[in-house]
């Protein structure tokens, strides 16, 4: 099979192929997500000299763990899971990180619905969020980062960061109202 | 761009030399088996410990309640650590709610082994055989030498003529019964 054929295949099918020993495939995979997961990873680890090798790791780590992955389920959020994981380990080593979140433990009713937003509507939310992202914490930065420039739903999210999608929709809102809180301590101005 | 090519470049070098290899099929499978059988036993245990729990209460003076309590605690932490970290119909859920939903489980459990003879028949097992781990647990609390009702006075404050109600001779080692 060439190359080019792989680009009418879907990411669990490509996932499919490697985990059948086509290398090939996998290269194709790297060359779909290389751009998002070295985006993903140098807003995460806002300052660090070594974005590429966390990014490099991740799809190491993805190529040794692809007989793992369930092809019924979406690449995506998988490969996400492991940058993800690479990220909070880089960030472990330079700070200690919570080990446990309390928004996890209680219910949150209708927290886990996502905001219909028009497209013009997410794009100011983008250049909004753009702009204070290295301003918020770890986790209201990830979800933010997640939803908004990776593109994953609320549900996509969960599966992410393994929480409940209540959990994502509070820490949504929770972060949007802390750019508030900067934006309203900076006396209004936005970008 | 630059950087990305490098990166994919990086990675299919080491994947094309060797460096790197796909660690294989059955080691998930195993890992996911080791997980559920993790979760298996410290279902089990968790239901043992809750019915000792109960059996205890029912039973006066034993002193390792407090101990059995702990552990059944602890178990109940692991069982959760376990299912939230694999299974998303646990962690797709408040963890208060996953939480609540062992607890029912292991107690409902707990509830139909408490009714069984079963804590009766080891506590008679281990008063005869000595079994590591387990045989304190059963011992009656009043710290007693030999067996008698659990709860009844400690053998040096009675009298060699046994009054503390003993169903068998304690001096050739009756068996405690439940009150």
């Amino acid at each position: 099979m060439e190359p080019e054929e792989f680009s009418d295949k879907t990411d669990e099918q490509l996932a499919y192929l490697t985990q059948r020993g086509r290398v090939e495939a996998f290269g194709f995979l790297i060359e779909k997500y290389q751009d998002k997961i070295l985006r993903y990873v140098r807003r995460m680890v806002q300052g660090a000299d070594e974005p590429n090798d966390i990014a490099q790791n991740v799809f190491l780590k993805a190529f040794e763990n692809i007989q793992g992955f369930n092809i019924n389920l979406r690449f995506s959020p998988w490969i996400y899971r492991i940058a993800h994981n690479e990220t909070v380990n880089y960030l472990k080593k330079k700070k200690p990180l919570p080990l446990f979140d309390f928004d996890v433990f209680l219910p949150h009713y209708n927290a886990g619905k996502e905001e219909i937003e028009n497209e013009v509507e997410k794009k100011q939310q983008v250049l909004r969020v753009k702009s204070f992202l290295s301003e918020l914490n770890f986790k209201h930065r990830e979800v933010l980062l997640l939803y908004y420039f990776q593109d994953l739903s609320y549900q996509e999210i969960a599966e992410v960061l393994k929480i409940p999608i209540a959990t994502v929709g509070v820490r949504i809102k929770r972060a949007k109202e802390a750019i508030k809180e900067i934006v309203s301590a900076r006396g209004g101005s936005q970008p | 761009m630059n950087q990305t090519n490098d990166v994919a470049q990086k990675v299919i070098a080491k994947i094309m030399t060797g460096k790197v290899k796909m660690k294989p099929k059955v080691l998930f499978a195993f890992q996911t088996a080791v997980l559920v059988l993790l979760a298996g036993v410290a279902m089990v245990l968790a239901v043992f410990l809750t019915s000792f729990i109960g059996f205890a209460l029912k039973v006066k003076g034993y002193s390792h309640f407090l101990i059995a309590i702990i552990l059944a605690v602890v178990l109940f932490i692991v069982l959760a650590w376990v299912l939230t970290k694999r299974f998303p119909a646990f962690y797709k859920r408040p963890l208060l709610l996953g939480l609540v939903i062992i607890f029912i489980s292991v107690a409902m459990v707990s509830l139909a082994v408490f009714s069984t003879p079963l804590h009766q028949k080891i506590m008679e097992y281990v008063q005869q055989n000595n079994v590591p781990i387990v045989t304190p647990f059963y011992e009656c609390g009043c710290g007693c030498s030999t067996n008698h009702i659990c709860g009844s006075p400690k053998a040096s404050d009675i009298s060699p003529q046994p009054s503390c109600g003993c169903s068998g001779d304690s001096s050739t080692g009756g068996s405690c019964t439940v009150k």
